[in-house]
């Protein structure tokens, strides 16, 4: 089996770094992370149950802890910048030009007051990018996620969660930035709008060396697009490493409780066993 | 490679069940109830009544300083359709009259109140901490403060007029929109759209403005229809009492206080301004009422 995408530079610089950090709320430990290396163009996935720290994570690397009751340590950088520990000016900076945050309720994350077009003018116009740049900007990041500019038009109340969700992506390709970090992009999606927004993430790294921070639950999703995965449990990683390795010769019980876990659909004849992945992505 | 169905934009304009916001939903849910709807139109008469008084009253004058003493307390008849009062004003004239300053009070309260409400109960709301303590207990301060003791001090200082019934009125209101707005934007602060445009680098008076202000502003515009008619009574209650406009101002608090010794008599004197207090107070009411239940999230489809 050969990986998705070729293996990730080397040479380039780690786009987001994580080293040693540790997340507490209230006195006990709810994430843990020894490190993460993200590198552009690079899939990582973080996969664990519901309060395995992985969103916790996600949170950490786009500032959003900082002034929550939260207490960090470690570091976590972003293009070089520490995030743990910056002001918040600072992090408005890194947010939405170096790393945007695509969410789990694809609806929710758009403000309903607001048309679409509105919303994401306005973000350019945040980070500087107005006129004719954004028209361009916009119109380039709408192709990419194959939405029609008609779209620009509606209230998120009048999209469909593929679309809202795919248009959330689009302003993170309209703005440029190097990393998107999903939290469950995928998880309030039916099966075949799953695949569509996924479909759209694997496009952006091809085309445009996107690098995606993927965090799910959902390990036969997550390993269609990702190049590595970590596993975690309980705020501890428990495995990690590229896909082959967790897939098929993980020795961690919990990643083999989780592989079992995947419903495999058989069809009537027989046949020999297909790779997850291609399960998955039907 | 991808694996994965390409997407074709063609096929993907579907359509959602409910297109369009929410003021179209207000106007057909509105339109669907009744007693609203008939509300609403009511209202619309009484505000193009005050607006267009200088023409509608067939004795203008009679509503500012003109007296007829000759003319004093006749009945109503086809010269003066709602009778004379004390001092031979037509009643008619200066119930129309009235409905620009009841209605001016009642607009000016709720815009005071709303403004200064809204704003610190959304900034209450959205920061927290500190900041939301300081700002509520000030506004439980307030609202421990008996209204009517308040216009009464306020009166004896700037001296009663409708200017200091506006002032009083609003001193005691807006704490009530602090709450409610307050109330809102704690739950909207949680919102995941809030969190995406923090992700996406908005700073935190744009958050305010433009995603917690707009999306708070539902209840605040039902709190201000049920509102108006509560107003309007008590701008009516602090005319009555002498505490707010003051004779030759035509005001319908103030002209029931005057008609009230003359009831046995001259009952059209009190009775025409305290029928227009109780229309327009009812019909803000039930105006109020249809759209709080327009608005309900938990009626229809949003």
């Amino acid at each position: 089996m050969t990986p998705t995408t070729p293996l990730p530079d080397l040479s380039v610089p780690e786009l987001v770094e994580v080293r040693d950090l540790t997340v507490w709320y209230g006195g006990r430990q709810v994430s843990s992370m020894p490190r993460l290396e993200v590198r552009p163009g690079e899939c990582v996935a973080v996969v664990g149950e519901s309060g395995s720290g992985k969103s916790t994570l996600l949170r950490a690397m786009l500032g959003l802890l900082s002034g929550t009751p939260a207490v960090t340590t470690g570091s976590v950088t972003v293009d070089g910048r520490d995030v743990l520990f910056a002001d918040e000016r600072e992090l408005r900076d890194i947010r939405g030009s170096r790393v945007a945050l695509v969410m789990q309720s694809p609806q929710g994350s758009l403000n309903p007051t607001m048309r679409l077009g509105t919303l994401i003018r306005r973000v350019l116009k945040r980070h500087g990018v107005r006129g004719a740049e954004a028209r361009e900007r916009i119109a380039g990041a709408l192709a990419s996620v194959r939405l029609p500019e008609e779209i620009l038009r509606r209230y998120p109340s009048e999209v469909s969660g593929g679309q809202a969700q795919r248009f959330a992506i689009a302003v993170a390709v309209a703005l440029e930035v190097a990393v998107i970090a999903a939290d469950e992009p995928t998880s309030a999606l039916d099966v075949t709008v799953q695949a569509e927004v996924i479909g759209v993430l694997q496009r952006l790294r091809e085309e445009r060396g996107l690098a995606v921070v993927l965090v799910s639950h959902d390990l036969a999703l997550v390993s269609t697009v990702a190049d590595r995965i970590v596993v975690m449990k309980d705020g501890e990683v428990v495995d990690e490493g590229d896909v082959e390795h967790v897939l098929h010769e993980s020795e961690s019980p919990y990643t083999r409780e989780l592989i079992d876990a995947v419903p495999v659909i058989r069809p009537a004849d027989p046949e020999p066993e297909r790779p997850v992945e291609e399960e998955a992505a039907r | 490679m991808s694996v994965h169905p390409p997407l074709d934009p063609a096929h993907d304009v579907e359509q959602p069940a409910y297109r369009g916001r929410w003021t179209r939903r207000v106007v057909a849910v509105v339109g669907a109830d009744r007693l609203a709807a008939v509300g609403a139109v009511v209202l619309l008469l009484i505000v193009a009544a005050a607006v267009l008084a200088p023409w509608l009253a067939p004795y203008p004058d009679d509503a500012r300083s003109a007296t007829h003493s000759l003319e004093a307390l006749q009945g109503p008849s086809a010269e003066h359709w709602f009778g004379t009062d004390r001092v031979g004003r037509d009643v008619l004239s200066r119930v129309l009259f009235g409905a620009r300053t009841s209605l001016t009070i009642a607009a000016a309260v709720l815009a005071i109140a709303a403004v200064v409400g809204v704003f610190l109960g959304v900034v209450a709301g959205y920061a927290g901490g500190w900041l939301r303590d300081v700002i509520m207990r000030v506004t439980d301060v307030f609202l421990a403060f008996p209204a009517l003791l308040l216009s009464t001090a306020l009166a004896l200082i700037l001296g009663p007029s409708v200017t200091t019934a506006i002032i009083a009125i609003a001193a005691t209101w807006w704490p009530w929109y602090t709450r409610l707005s307050a109330s809102m934007a704690s739950t909207i602060r949680g919102r995941a759209y809030v969190d995406a445009a923090r992700c996406l680098g908005v700073s935190r008076g744009r958050i305010v403005a433009r995603h917690v202000l707009p999306n708070s502003l539902t209840p605040v515009l039902v709190q201000l229809s049920l509102d108006a008619g509560g107003v309007i009574l008590t701008a009516a209650s602090l005319s009555y009492l002498g505490l707010g406009a003051q004779d030759p101002t035509a005001e319908w608090g103030l002209m029931v206080q005057q008609g009230q010794s003359l009831f046995s008599t001259a009952w059209w004197v009190a009775a025409f301004p305290g029928l227009a207090i109780l229309v327009t107070a009812f019909c803000f009411n039930v105006l109020g009422e249809g759209l709080r239940d327009a608005l309900d999230p938990r009626r229809g489809n949003r």
